[in-house]
């Protein structure tokens, strides 16, 4: 076998001559004129990842903000069934309710400010924002600016990190030119319901999302999974809860992250919405494990906010629920049985009579 | 600034367009090279700038002291005590690097571990060292330098700005090709013409590397990494996490490999063939003159031949065999568990020393159909050799090794597949069917480019459909390359 430099490289017919390359653009082309020509409703997929970011974008820039907007990180996406939550809320009105769960997955405070204000600036904003917040919103200190950029925000890097002085400086007009793909390219810009719609052809059917109102696919395909059929061990939650700690064996709930929550608060008061936070369940299993004093931490930081901002903090208890292990998926998420239990909950106790006031 | 971001194709369109500028201009272009493959480099950590200038310097001056002239290529070399003190002296510099920043900690951690096993209690003192990105390539490429200066096989580079961009020059700077001097160094000292050819070819193994990368590594990395968190479910998904992975590691450095082969062509350069379809070996030393070419060959000329090769007695023959995959096996990682790899290794090469005589009798007469049937069971026998080697490169512990056989031989069927799962091995075996079907397509034609031979029509589909994948299923910005942190 000769190599790929050989000297023979010359005689390849294709090579150097564009007709393939110009065939496989007009192939290119025909595909983005068949996406474009598609009516925009069907093109909004479920997007795992960083693509749910992109998906919370997109689905409100096309649908404006949901009357009643839920934010959280995968804890908030996993509690709540979307489609009976909007059918007890519509038969509780009698009129039909705008919800959607703009919740993506590991978002902490910072990125649920920037999903805020994006439903901030929509024509209409919503009514009710329910945050179901855990500690992890509260994780860390550190900023994602891969997701900021998403949202059209450029953190000034420049000097941040001597270290990385180069690759920051770059970093902005390339996040830039990123966003102006996914504003011109339709192709790349819907791309996760072209991945759902292959990815449904050996299953028969297609994933459906909780942003636009459908089931997560845990709830789905894994609906009857729990603690109980499939038991976590001790030391597999001492091993996650220890990847969550600091080089000082801390559990970090960052300051930042406060102030992100506080700076929500402000921004639903300013504009009419009432901000609920639902402290979402979490198994003893998990709440054992944490370092002594995390939670009650993180319990005084969302009194307080709530408190400053004449918002409501409801946890379980408030509303008369309690979780076991037949309710958890793992040990950080609730499963289709636990999130219907705290949706019914959440529509009777909560947003219906917020609603009707 | 790795191969896969906007960022650097940005810019390497920027860099294509200067250096066509400068292309007559051959200091001018070296030097602006130069500043871009620091630039490239200093975009991960610029601090790290200096060790490259060290390796380059000290080399630079080896290189001037060994003072090969031109003339003297090829002409048995003296060896006396002053040549052997400068070779000496960048051994000593660029494994004193590598030692440093790669090693130190590995040392230390495992020389405390034995004197606690002994009794002692050694409070041992670790650094926090960052691994230098590239700092294993880089410095083996030097040294091959002054190895072949020394041996009399190349010239003396005398400029310093050519030599520093033959460390430094970008395409491979990072995970290989390990160049030699005597391949590269000739073609940055002299003017290149891009032909519409070099340039078309260049930008489709940028392309097919970008595909085998975001497309396929990427997207099978999940089930990989999912496989390997902890205990296996089922032998079958044991199975599957480590034929994902053997896809992972090869999509992931070929693809490396290929991007850089192709950004140097469309400057007008060419890197060495760095893999070869490593999965239809037949056999340990096959595997190995398919698998990191660039590096199984520095091990092969600068170590294996300098133990004393083949040209020794069967059991020093061994022991050379396995003191090369061992040393070969720490390049990879400061781990034991890479030890164990190259262990493993070591062995399969003796292993195939040892009995190939025994198995030639039994090989049937090639072009019969008994013959074809032969050789695609060496395949994938071998294969699952290779995997088995690949389970212990990618496992945490020898525990997890362990737990992986268990679960292989012991309890093979396992539960269905769940959501994730399913997506995963959808992914997986989409990937594995179509890389198969090329390079099966490759292996049968002999050649690699089979594409470019296909017919327009099919190649327009071709590049269209990769394309398109790239946009909609590539991780873009996704996981680092495996090979940086070697």
């Amino acid at each position: 076998m000769h190599s790929s430099t050989s000297s023979s490289e010359g005689t390849y017919p294709g090579v150097g001559r564009p007709w393939a390359v110009v065939a496989a653009v007009l192939v290119v082309f025909a595909v983005e004129m068949v996406v474009r020509l598609t009516p925009t409703h069907l093109l909004l997929g479920y997007g795992e990842g960083l693509g749910s970011y992109y998906e919370v974008v997109h689905t409100i820039d096309e649908y404006g903000a949901a009357e009643v907007a839920i934010l959280g990180s995968s804890r908030g996406r996993e509690s709540v069934v979307m489609p009976m939550f909007d059918a007890y809320l519509d038969s509780a009105l009698g009129r039909d309710v705008y919800t959607a769960n703009y919740s993506c997955p590991d978002a902490r405070t910072s990125e649920m400010l920037l999903v805020t204000r994006k439903l901030m600036s929509a024509p209409v904003p919503p009514k009710v924002v329910l945050y179901v917040i855990s500690p992890r919103a509260f994780h860390g200190d550190e900023r994602s600016s891969q997701r900021e950029e998403i949202f059209g925000v450029f953190p000034d890097q420049y000097g941040q990190d001597a270290a990385h002085l180069l690759a920051s400086f770059s970093e902005r007009p390339l996040w830039q030119l990123r966003n102006m793909l996914q504003e011109n390219y339709m192709t790349f810009r819907y791309r996760y319901r072209i991945r759902n719609l292959l990815a449904s052809l050996p299953r028969g059917r297609m994933p459906t999302s909780p942003t636009q109102g459908g089931y997560t696919p845990w709830q789905v395909y894994v609906r009857d999974r729990s603690l109980e059929t499939h038991p976590i061990s001790e030391r597999q939650i001492r091993d996650y809860v220890s990847r969550l700690l600091d080089a000082n064996g801390r559990y970090v709930l960052g300051a930042g992250r406060v102030a992100d929550l506080e700076e929500i608060a402000r921004i639903c008061r300013a504009a009419g919405t009432e901000l609920i936070l639902v402290t979402a369940p979490i198994s003893a299993d998990l709440a054992r494990h944490f370092p002594p004093g995390v939670l009650d931490e993180y319990d005084a930081i969302l009194g307080r906010v709530a408190a400053a901002a004449g918002s409501r903090v409801l946890g379980p208890a408030d509303l008369g629920l309690a979780f076991g292990p037949a309710e958890f998926r793992e040990q950080s998420h609730l499963n289709r049985r636990g999130a219907e239990k705290l949706t019914k909950a959440l529509v009777a106790d909560v947003v219906q009579p917020t609603l009707s006031r | 600034m790795s191969f896969d971001s906007l960022h650097f194709i940005v810019f390497l369109m920027v860099v294509l367009g200067v250096t066509r500028a400068l292309r007559d201009r051959v200091q001018a272009r070296n030097a602006f090279l130069l500043v871009a493959s620091y630039y490239f480099y200093g975009c991960w950590d610029w601090r790290f700038l200096s060790l490259i200038l060290i390796s380059t310097v000290v080399d630079y001056v080896c290189g001037r002291a060994l003072a090969v002239r031109p003339d003297d290529v090829g002409k048995e070399p003296l060896k006396d005590r002053r040549r052997k003190a400068i070779l000496t002296a960048s051994l000593v510099a660029n494994l004193g690097l590598l030692g440093v920043f790669k090693y130190f900690n590995f040392f230390i951690e495992s020389a405390a571990i034995l004197l606690a096993g002994i009794g002692f209690d050694p409070h041992p003192t670790t650094l926090r060292i960052v691994l230098p990105v590239g700092i294993s390539f880089y410095t083996f490429q030097t040294l091959s330098y002054t190895i072949d200066l020394y041996r009399g096989k190349i010239a003396t580079e005398r400029n310093l700005l050519t030599f520093a961009l033959y460390v430094a020059f970008f395409p491979q700077l990072v995970a290989g090709p390990i160049e030699r001097a005597r391949h590269l160094l000739p073609q940055l000292r002299e003017a290149r013409r891009v032909t519409r050819v070099d340039f078309s070819y260049g930008a489709y193994l940028v392309f097919w590397g970008l595909f085998k990368k975001i497309v396929i590594a990427d997207n099978v990395s999940g089930f990989v990494a999912n496989t390997f968190l902890g205990e296996p479910e089922s032998g079958l998904y044991a199975l599957l996490g480590i034929y994902a992975f053997a896809i992972q590691i090869y999509c992931d450095f070929s693809a490396y490999s290929d991007i850089a082969r192709g950004a140097a062509r469309c400057l007008g350069f060419d890197l060495m063939l760095n893999f070869n379809l490593p999965y239809f070996a037949t056999n340990p030393s096959d595997f190995w003159r398919r698998w990191h070419i660039s590096l199984s060959s520095w091990l092969r000329d600068y170590l294996y031949i300098s133990l004393g090769g083949n040209r020794v007695g069967k059991f020093r023959n061994y022991y050379n065999l396995m003191m090369t995959m061992l040393l070969g096996g720490l390049w990879h990682g400061a781990s034991w568990i890479f030890v164990l790899w190259g262990f493993y290794q070591g062995l399969l090469l003796c292993g195939h020393r040892l009995v190939e005589p025994a198995v030639a009798k039994l090989r049937p007469v090639e072009g019969t159909i008994a013959a074809g049937i032969w050789h695609a069971a060496c395949v994938v026998f071998f294969f699952h050799l290779t995997c088995l080697g690949w389970l212990i490169f990618r496992a945490d512990s020898v525990g997890q090794v362990a737990a992986f056989l268990r679960a292989i031989f012991g309890n093979f069927p396992g539960p269905a597949p769940g959501w994730m799962n399913f997506t995963y091995l959808a992914t997986l075996t989409a990937s594995g069917v179509f890389l198969f079907v090329i390079q099966f397509a490759q292996y049968r034609s002999r050649d690699l480019n089979i594409v470019l031979r296909w017919p327009t029509g099919i190649r327009a589909v071709f590049y269209a459909g990769c394309f398109l994948a790239i946009v909609v299923f590539g991780r873009i910005q996704g996981n680092a390359f495996i090979y940086f942190q070697f």
